[in-house]
């Protein structure tokens, strides 16, 4: 199992006005390729520091970030990414959102065209493509926004607490959407980071999931889920699902007690 | 079911689409209603305890403009010339300075001491220059409204970059996208609201200097004209410059609104 990406030693501290905040320290963590891996922690450990250094917007202080072998020094549309924050273009519509990556990828207008309109049908956003986003729910736009970071089709997929501000109906719609765009055109899986704080959510989509220490973040352990896909909405259930939760739960709890 | 619930959420903030469009308002009747008052007012007021040579009738003022007709339109359009030319000199200059001075620190450090050191002299004082070098044409009065727009219109411009989100370039930079596709597609849009709110002042100062500038020394304009009659103390022709001034500098505010409002079509608003 080779990784895909490969963190080594990252660390990361910033001049904040009320002095050095040191962010990450020493993180090292291996993803293999075509893996979905959550990342889980306590607010403010350094998860959505960690994933802008992976996506190339923010340098490490320290250590180095490879994906596919080739050292991270700026973002690639190879490697797109959806944001914590809402990071829909309010002045494009629907559609020019979605197509936005595509503009830069060479491919014809009407290959453009017919790509954005397959992934407005896919993201259930059909009769929504000339709307602008103030005209879109929460959950609408964070679709929108799923949606450009699929378009160019890359191998990489980075997703800050991407359902974060969902209900739970729609979260769970979204996850299991999430699940069948995981597959990249030629049907080679996606490999993906999910930073979220719910840990039902995480366990779910995740074939590993990474615990990280509160601030300065480091990774404490990563955890293997065992369960077979395609998954059910009802494994949640189960009581080895529950338990892994519990487990998962018991790690975050007692390193915040400890610091 | 899904449907109903997205019609929901967009009628919360945007328009009612049951809503009928009337051609006139409550808030606008109430406000001509004022104007009307205000007029009354004025007939009441000249008609008996001002006298005509501190402030003119409204029939006064109705007969000058008939009297004056033949100059009237020529030094209106003296005027526009001056105040729009200059002013889209002036704001196009400023936009692109601005635009400059953020893409390259070289560019910044060449232009930010002149703009520091112009934006704290009010433009009004450096019209006897103006007279000196350019003479009482047209050419200082535009160099002249030019500089005001352009200092209003380089602050606002460099301001409004520093503030634009973040998480924008970001995800436009993850996507692919150049420095100069950055500017184009991001940073533009994303200050166009603020640009229209500049342009609206540049509107407003453009105006002054360039009555300001006729008052000083000029052979047409409005500005001008207040000052002739100011000499022979024709209290209805100066009311008449000043009441020209105020319309025009508001119809040009209402076409930068309109535009202004088309161009941030997509910007969510709180009224
Ligand atoms: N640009 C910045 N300047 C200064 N400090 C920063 C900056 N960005 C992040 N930090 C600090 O780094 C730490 C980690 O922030 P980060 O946003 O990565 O946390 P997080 O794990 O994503 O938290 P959350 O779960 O709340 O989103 C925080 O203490 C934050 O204050
Ligand atoms: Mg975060």
């Amino acid at each position: 199992m080779s990784a895909y990406i490969s963190i080594a030693d990252v660390t990361k501290s910033f001049a904040g006005t009320a002095g050095r905040i040191d962010a990450l320290q020493n993180v090292n963590l291996d993803v293999p390729a075509g893996e979905f891996l959550c990342l889980v922690g306590p607010s403010g450990c350094g998860k959505s520091t960690l994933v802008f250094i992976i996506a190339g917007l923010v340098k490490a202080s320290g250590g180095e970030v490879r994906v596919g072998g080739k050292p991270v020094v700026e973002p690639d549309p190879d490697r797109t990414m959806v944001f914590q924050g809402d990071a829909v273009f309010p002045w494009m519509t629907v559609a020019q959102n979605i197509g936005y990556g595509l503009r830069y990828s060479g491919v014809s207008k009407t290959e453009q065209d017919q790509t954005v309109k397959q992934l407005i049908d896919l993201v259930g956003l059909t009769g929504f493509a000339e709307a602008f986003p103030k005209e879109l729910s929460g959950g609408m736009k964070k679709r929108v926004d799923l949606a450009r970071a699929y378009a160019t089709n890359p191998t990489v997929l980075l997703m800050d607490e991407p359902f974060g501000a969902l209900d739970a109906i729609t979260k769970e719609k979204m996850q299991v959407d999430l699940m069948r765009l995981s597959v990249t055109d030629t049907g080679q899986r996606r490999t993906i980071v999910f930073v979220t704080h719910d840990l039902e959510e995480a366990i779910f989509l995740a074939d590993r999931v990474a615990v990280m220490t509160p601030r300065p973040g480091a990774i404490q352990v990563v955890l293997d889920v065992p369960f077979p896909r395609p998954r059910e909405a009802s494994i949640r259930l189960s009581t080895e699902f529950q338990a892994l939760r519990g487990q998962i739960r018991e790690l975050l709890v007692t390193e915040e007690e400890e610091s | 079911m899904k449907q109903d619930k997205l019609t929901n959420s967009a009628d919360a903030i945007s328009e009612d689409a049951t809503k009928k469009r009337r051609w006139i308002t409550g808030e606008g009747a109430v406000s001509i209603i004022t104007v009307l008052i205000l007029v009354a007012l004025w007939t009441a007021l000249t008609d008996s305890y001002i006298d005509d040579l501190y402030f003119p009738s409204p029939m006064d003022t109705i007969q000058v403009v008939g009297r004056m007709e033949g100059v009237l339109v020529g030094y209106f359009l003296a005027t526009m010339y001056r105040v729009v030319v200059g002013m889209l000199i002036g704001a196009v200059l400023g936009v692109v300075c601005g635009v400059a001075m953020s893409w390259n620190k070289w560019i910044n450090s060449v232009l930010d001491p002149l703009i520091e050191g112009l934006r704290p002299i009010p433009a009004v004082a450096l019209i006897p220059f103006f007279i000196l070098w350019f003479g009482i044409g047209d050419t200082g009065k535009l160099i002249l409204t030019a500089i005001g727009g352009f200092t209003v219109m380089v602050v606002t411009t460099l301001e409004a970059i520093k503030h634009v989100s973040p998480i924008y370039i970001m995800a436009a930079r993850t996507l692919g996208a150049s420095r100069l596709e950055i500017y184009r597609t991001i940073i533009l849009p994303a200050i166009t609201p603020t640009l229209i709110g500049g342009v609206r002042v540049t509107v407003a100062l453009s105006f002054a200097l360039v009555i300001a500038s006729e008052f000083m020394g000029a052979q047409s304009g409005l500005g001008y004209m207040i000052m002739l009659a100011r000499r022979t103390l024709q209290t209805d022709a100066i009311l008449v410059g000043v009441i020209i001034i105020g319309i025009t500098s508001w119809i040009v505010d209402r076409c930068v609104r309109i535009v202004g409002n088309y161009l941030t079509r997509w910007a969510p608003r709180s009224e």
